[in-house]
């Protein structure tokens, strides 16, 4: 495969320049070496929609990272810039754009720095949660990482994709908890954000904010540059860690409880990764039995705080008619490894893999499809929304899933962040190609549907990043538009990820 | 063309057996490093415990979690130089396995799938043919299927087999009510 408007002359030409900068073993053109980078879970698996990279080249060091892209640019060969590629769900380590030649970080695997006094890390693109973590034990540091539910992933990679863990907040709002970037422009050009963009700053991961317009925001879901290392402040670690489970009979509860939980959170009296569950009886889940709402709140801090915080919880609680509200079983940490083995490691820093033995077949899930995409949308954090959301899925879900045929997973309410929920549907993806096509066909539906009540997605899998990016429509698109002309400016042969989250090359622009 | 596999000298040391007499942890007549099952599937015990009567070093993994196996067997030794590894596992367990093979330049040669039905027989597809061993002649051993898988594992060489792409194991097949799917495999 060549990328598309690429002689096979000029790609020749690139690759031999490719091998030059990395050293032939690095450049990966074999259809079985391609072929890695499919996404596993791809809902066009093996259909001939199906995104595929054309090449993969996989630098060591900034400056062959800016080799590479200079030869992309000279001959204007699209790349798409992974770190670890395990971006499951959301399209792998396979291009928006087929044809593009991926570039491929993970061998950038160096942690530059910990920081234990101010909290800190510094990383290179294919430092995974689980190297990060090993890392922060063999040197006994006391500050933990915030790891997504899979613990192989890059640090800087679940982040630019704007991805989160599960420990206490701010730490797992994982863009949100980073603290400097360099990047690697289209041009070939080093740039440093925030503190490093100084000299001889000596601030870097200190401060995030540094001095004039902040432009961070643009490598979040973007494609305005290659970022080869990134700073991410990190938790202490905490004394405790409780969770209070609370509980609501009636449909009506959710108002006051979710408000209360609001409140909490917001005062950070409860600052850790709570969730909601019920409204819909899903088998398995806590709160499909007696009670219609069950709320979890985790609190992380020293014991004594936990404590007192979790007395808060209880009193504003007490003041919402029904609800009951119990106490979870207080953890010291570091946990023994027999606590650990018996709880969500996730939670308690420790990166793992369990979630992909959950996603097996099991009896709640007795026909798991294997490969899943999330549809996402983000609603207010109010009761009102989440029953408004409950009767806009079941008044289409008959429709929608061909009378029951297609079995979506959901909703379910995540609390990632303040002030929003995202309700996410998991659409299942297996080898059949014509429950996939129906698949893609109801995901499709869903966005428009949910869009026309306002609500569209934080994240979406690649094939439906225009799709989603369409729906954030206001003045006429105006926020694609500038977008699209920062992008022109920055990367004018359009060669950094086109098409990333609907943000396309002037030349790539036409009929879409 | 380059291959990922073609660099990895290491790698293709550690597919031929003869050069591996000596490296602990590692079948010398196999080259493979570890056997991996899946704990609660009594299929995969008698596979493991077969393994182990032909001198693999075995390790279990619990409900498709291959954390522990991953962090304080595979990882570690891999570090060294990428080995064959094997199994009789969940697909999940597998499919991390291959992502995480991907990144040292080895891959899934041989993948065969077990779909255990309700009344104890099983019915077996072989996905990626790496060594000798047919579906017809997993049928032919009965009940006794996953005691041939492990005699066949013991049997297989590692340098005959191709080199090929990503293996099915992400995306699970449609199976009859009730029925549970192994999967076993090689990564190389
Ligand atoms: C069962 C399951 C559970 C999951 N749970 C979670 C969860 O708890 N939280 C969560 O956030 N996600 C979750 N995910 C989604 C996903 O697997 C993770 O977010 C994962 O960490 C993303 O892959 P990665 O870290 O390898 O990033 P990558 O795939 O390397 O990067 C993601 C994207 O960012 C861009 N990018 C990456 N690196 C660079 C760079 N250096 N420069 C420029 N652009 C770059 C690319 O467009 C790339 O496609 C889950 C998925 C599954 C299947």
């Amino acid at each position: 495969m060549l990328p598309p408007n690429v002689s096979s002359a000029d790609f020749n030409r690139a690759i031999a320049a490719w091998k030059q900068a990395v050293g032939a073993d690095w450049v990966f053109t074999s259809d079985e070496d391609v072929a890695l980078y499919r996404d596993a879970y791809s809902p066009w698996w093996d259909e001939p929609d199906e995104r595929k990279a054309s090449a993969a080249v996989a630098p060591y060091t900034v400056e062959q990272v800016q080799a590479v892209v200079r030869t992309a640019n000279q001959y204007r060969i699209p790349l798409y810039a992974i770190s670890t590629g395990r971006n499951l769900a959301y399209g792998g380590s396979a291009p928006v754009y087929s044809g593009s030649v991926v570039l491929d970080l993970k061998r950038m695997n160096r942690v530059l720095e910990v920081s234990e006094r101010n909290a800190y890390a510094l990383v290179e693109p294919g430092v995974s949660y689980f190297d990060l973590h090993e890392h922060i034990t063999k040197q006994k540091l006391d500050v933990w990482v915030d790891p997504p539910d899979p613990g192989w992933g890059s640090v800087i990679g679940n982040a630019l994709d704007g991805g989160g863990g599960w420990t206490a907040f701010p730490f797992r709002d994982h863009f949100g908890a980073h603290c400097g970037m360099e990047v690697v422009l289209a041009n070939g050009e080093i740039v440093r954000t925030g503190m490093g963009a100084l000299g001889n700053s000596k601030t870097w991961q200190h401060n995030r904010w540094g001095y004039g317009p902040w432009v961070d925001g643009l490598f979040r879901q973007g494609n305005m540059g290659v970022v080869t290392k990134m700073g991410f402040h990190l938790m202490p670690r905490p004394e405790a860690m409780q969770t209070a489970t609370v509980q609501g009979a009636r449909e009506e509860d959710i108002i006051p409880l979710l408000d209360t939980m609001n409140l909490l959170e917001n005062q950070l009296a409860v600052n850790g990764s709570t969730s909601l569950f019920g409204g819909m009886r899903i088998p398995g889940m806590p709160g499909s039995g007696a009670a219609m709402w069950t709320l979890q709140l985790p609190i992380y801090g020293p014991e004594k705080v936990v404590r007192a915080q979790m007395e808060y919880c209880r009193e504003k609680f007490a003041k919402v008619p029904g609800a009951t509200f119990t106490e979870g079983e207080l953890f010291r940490t570091p946990l023994d490894e027999a606590t650990l083995n018996r709880v969500r490691k996730v939670s308690f820093g420790v990166p793992d893999l369990s979630t992909f033995g959950m996603l097996g077949r099991n009896p709640q899930n007795p026909a798991p499809p294997g490969g899943h995409i999330g549809f996402s949308p983000i609603i207010p954090r109010t009761g009102e929304a989440v029953l408004e959301y409950l009767r806009f899925y079941t008044s289409n879900l008959q429709a929608v899933s061909e009378g029951g045929t297609l079995r979506f997973v959901g909703p379910v309410f995540m609390t990632n962040w303040d002030r929003s929920l995202v309700a996410m549907i998991m659409f299942p993806i297996g080898r059949d190609k014509v429950m996939n096509a129906k698949m893609r066909a109801a995901f499709e539906k869903w966005v428009h549907l949910a869009a026309e009540r306002g609500w569209a997605e934080y994240r979406a899998p690649a094939g439906f990043q225009d799709l989603c990016a369409k729906t954030y429509s206001y003045n006429n698109h105006a926020l694609t538009r500038f977008r699209e002309t920062i992008k022109d400016a920055v990367d004018p042969n359009g060669i950094l990820s086109p098409g990333r989250y609907g943000v396309w090359p002037k030349h790539l622009r036409k009929g879409r | 063309m380059t291959t990922r596999r073609a660099f990895l000298q290491i790698a293709t040391a550690a597919a031929t057996p003869v050069a591996l007499g000596g490296i602990p942890g590692i079948n010398p007549r196999t080259g493979h490093h570890i056997v991996l099952f899946e704990d609660s599937q009594p299929q995969a015990g008698a596979f493991a415990l077969r393994a182990q009567s032909q001198g693999f070093a075995t390790r279990a993994i619990r409900h498709g979690d291959i954390t522990e196996a991953w962090l304080k067997s595979v990882r570690p030794a891999w570090e060294r130089r990428p080995a064959s590894i094997a199994g009789l596992t969940t697909p999940a367990a597998l499919f991390c396995f291959e992502e995480l093979a991907f990144a040292r330049g080895l891959r899934v040669v041989f993948h065969a799938e077990h779909i255990l039905l309700p009344d104890g027989s099983a019915q077996h597809q072989v996905q990626r043919a790496g060594h000798a061993l047919s579906a017809s002649a997993l049928q032919r051993a009965g009940s006794r299927w996953p005691q041939r898988l492990a005699d066949s594992l013991a049997a297989s060489r590692l340098p005959r087999m191709a080199r090929p792409g990503p293996s099915l194991a992400s995306l699970e097949p449609a199976l009859p009510a009730g029925a549970t799917l192994l999967t076993s495999w090689i990564i190389a």
